[in-house]
């Protein structure tokens, strides 16, 4: 009996990892002038460790970037982030006004419809590919 | 002596009601004389010059951002877009939303306003210089700062994200947060001026 439980919480112990799930990402179409973009999402860690996510990158944009806006002393204020953590179980919202992977000089202008291909690095899960529609936040003209 | 009272109350409450419609706003009370003031504008491939004056007879909403920010800035565009479709069509031609930039390093006027353009058809961009962008945030209380953050997108502006309604007499009338902002709230106030 005391073998078996000694097992079963080793075989525990052993198997413990982060499992990230990416829901609902999505990528703010932005005025064809503009050379920046934000991609927005939820990261859900199913497994049963913590995990890190410590960058991105995008082949729709030269750099991509974690930011967050905050308002401060009622200054709105967007910051880099170095990382950010996924607790076990946990789920980390991306979104407007919030945290957002910032894409920084687009490669070509985005429009809706499009696909941009996000690579989410997390320091034990490694490499996270997701794909992210563009959307528009506009509303059809009548 | 019944008929004096019923008379009264009834005049009172219509003098409530009548005070309450004309003073409840949903954005808050300012009240004071806007500062006039003249930037660069782009019409027809070419820059031209825009005054806050030129807009009297019409409600103005103005937003002061920068076209690098892709996050605060066009949800506030967008919460103004959906302000312009929240009104009658008699109404939307009668407002004019302006978006003030607080880079003119980077934004031209030609950027400004086809970034402004893109969130609705009527929006105005405009900028100037960095001495004339100061002087008008200045007297619009809309602070900004340039900051180096280490992000490879260069440097970042803070900034008040505050939405400013000029009313047709050219008084600035009331202020919003541009956060969490309802457009329905805000299109209601525009339609007490007309």
């Amino acid at each position: 009996m005391f073998y078996a439980v000694a097992v079963l919480f080793l075989s525990v112990f052993a198997f413990a990892k982060p499992h990230i799930v990416v829901e609902n990402p999505w990528v703010r179409e932005v005025p064809p002038v503009s050379t920046m973009s934000a991609a927005f999402m939820n990261i859900i860690n199913t497994g049963d460790e913590g995990d890190v996510l410590v960058g991105v990158e995008s082949p729709a944009s030269r750099v991509a970037e974690i930011h967050t806006t905050i308002m401060e002393d009622g200054m709105m204020k967007m910051r880099p982030l170095k990382e950010v953590k996924v607790p076990a179980g946990g789920r980390v919202e991306f979104r407007p006004m919030g945290k957002h992977i910032m894409l920084i000089d687009l490669k070509k202008p985005l429009k809706a419809g499009d696909r941009v291909r996000l690579i989410l690095i997390f320091k034990k899960s490694g490499r996270v590919v997701v794909e992210a529609p563009v959307k528009s936040m506009k509303m059809p003209m009548h | 002596m019944r008929v004096l009272w019923l008379v009264i109350t009834i005049l009172l409450s219509a003098g409530l009601l009548s005070c309450e419609k004309k003073e409840k706003f949903n954005g808050t009370l300012l009240d004071r004389k806007a500062s006039e003031f003249c930037l660069k504008g782009w019409e027809a491939g070419k820059e031209k010059r825009v005054c806050l004056s030129d807009f009297r007879g019409k409600v103005v909403l103005m937003f002061f951002g920068y076209t690098h920010c892709p996050d605060v800035c066009p949800t506030a565009l967008q919460m103004l877009a959906k302000t312009m479709k929240e009104l009658p069509k008699d109404v939307r031609e009668k407002v004019q939303v302006i978006f003030i930039s607080v880079d003119p390093e980077r934004d031209t006027p030609e950027i400004a306003q086809k970034y402004a353009k893109y969130f609705y058809p009527t929006f105005m961009g405009l900028t100037g210089t960095p001495e004339e962008i100061k002087k008008v945030a200045k007297e619009y209380m809309a602070f900004y700062r340039k900051v180096e953050t280490g992000s490879e997108g260069g440097y970042l502006v803070d900034h008040t994200a505050y939405i400013y309604l000029i009313d047709p007499k050219g008084t600035l009338k009331l202020i919003y947060p541009s956060t969490k902002q309802k457009p329905e709230l805000i299109a209601e106030d525009v339609k007490r001026f007309f």
